[in-house]
């Protein structure tokens, strides 16, 4: 029984003894939402997400979106973050902003003019090829 | 199928910028002397429709969507060279008004889709024409969205071992090709089959107006 004893505070005393126990504490913190839709507005949802502090390469969060297409996550305590986010299709997001914080809201951002963007770039495309076909042209005169 | 910004390691997007500036040096030769008054209005509409068509979302089996690419009747009306050159100025479009595919990854994209695309559709239908030419318009189109697929899996698949943090964790892309390869391929399947209904439509209207190069 006297040898015991000891071994019994030496095994009490190695940390490896406590390291199976995962401890909880819920506390309330102003959380960063950033939602991620396709442009069809289906939620980029369930799909994997990192989340860096500036200047730093290793993740400071790493998480999943969920069903609504969200990446919710702390944001570091300053600077900018960059939120990366992957679907194993190849489609994702690369973004860098800063995150509001101390419970302020960011603006809403502006409603993207899809069709307007759509007839700018199919009117750039046809503007593009008129002038070539003004070189044709001149080609053909000369 | 557009790779964004951030997937690709530099290691991948700058060889293939210089691949890809090679082959634009390529198909631009002699561009003044393909193209004539009739042929560049044909070209700019349907460079018009294939950038409108990257970017109409059709649903498609298994919960997601898919766009077609509009690359095969750019190749099948106006050859390889052509359709290269104008699909690359679609996916520049794309990306700086759209953010659909990345700047740093345009020219893996324009490999991919624009030039391999091009060349599976022409190589295709050169090879099926002689059996049935609806037929062998439906298979380039449809081999126009798959090898692309493929391509563009393997690129991203490829991304863990090209490029890792000391730690072996992955610095761009981070799912091997087991995952990037059924994730790609199996919608673009179904994709390419959309494709090719589209550019059977295409093709019989450009066919019957003598417009066809292929």
């Amino acid at each position: 029984m006297r040898r015991l004893i000891p071994l019994c505070l030496m095994l009490a005393a190695l940390p490896p003894a406590f390291a199976h126990e995962v401890h909880h504490a819920v506390e309330a913190q102003n959380a960063v939402s950033v939602r991620l839709t396709f442009a069809d507005g289906q939620p980029f949802a369930f799909e994997a997400f990192e989340v860096y502090a500036a200047g730093s390469d290793k993740p400071h969060a790493v998480g999943r979106t969920d069903a609504q297409g969200r990446a919710v996550f702390l944001s570091p305590p300053s600077g900018e973050v960059r939120l990366r986010a992957f679907a194993a299709d190849g489609h994702g997001v690369d973004l860098k902003f800063d995150p509001p914080r101390g419970g302020a809201s960011a603006a809403a951002p502006a409603a993207e003019d899809r069709p307007a963007k759509l007839m700018f770039g199919a009117g750039l495309l046809l503007a593009l090829f008129g002038i070539f076909q003004l070189f044709v042209r001149r080609k053909k005169t000369q | 199928m557009h790779i964004p910004d951030g997937f690709l390691s530099p290691q991948t997007y700058l060889p293939a910028y210089a691949a890809a500036g090679l082959a634009w040096a390529w198909a631009a030769r002699g561009l003044r002397r393909t193209l004539d008054e009739e042929t560049v209005p044909r070209l700019a509409a349907m460079t018009a429709l294939a950038y409108g068509l990257g970017l109409v979302m059709v649903p498609i089996p298994g919960g997601t969507s898919g766009h077609a690419l509009g690359v095969a009747m750019l190749a099948l009306l106006f050859g390889v060279r052509l359709a290269f050159l104008a699909y690359s100025l679609v996916l520049a479009l794309q990306s700086l008004l759209f953010g659909a595919g990345g700047i740093t990854a345009l020219a893996v994209n324009a490999l991919a889709m624009g030039l391999c695309g091009s060349l599976a559709a022409v190589a295709a239908f050169r090879g099926l024409r002689r059996l049935d030419e609806t037929a062998a318009v439906a298979v380039a189109a449809w081999a126009s969205v798959v090898l692309p697929g493929l391509l563009v899996a393997l690129a991203l698949g490829l991304q863990p071992a090209i490029a890792q943090r000391e730690d072996g964790t992955p610095l761009f892309f981070p799912f091997g090709p087991a995952v990037t390869l059924p994730a790609v391929l199996i919608p673009h399947l179904f994709i390419g089959a959309g494709e090719a209904l589209l550019t059977v439509l295409v093709w019989r209207f450009a066919r019957a107006r003598k417009w066809c190069a292929a």
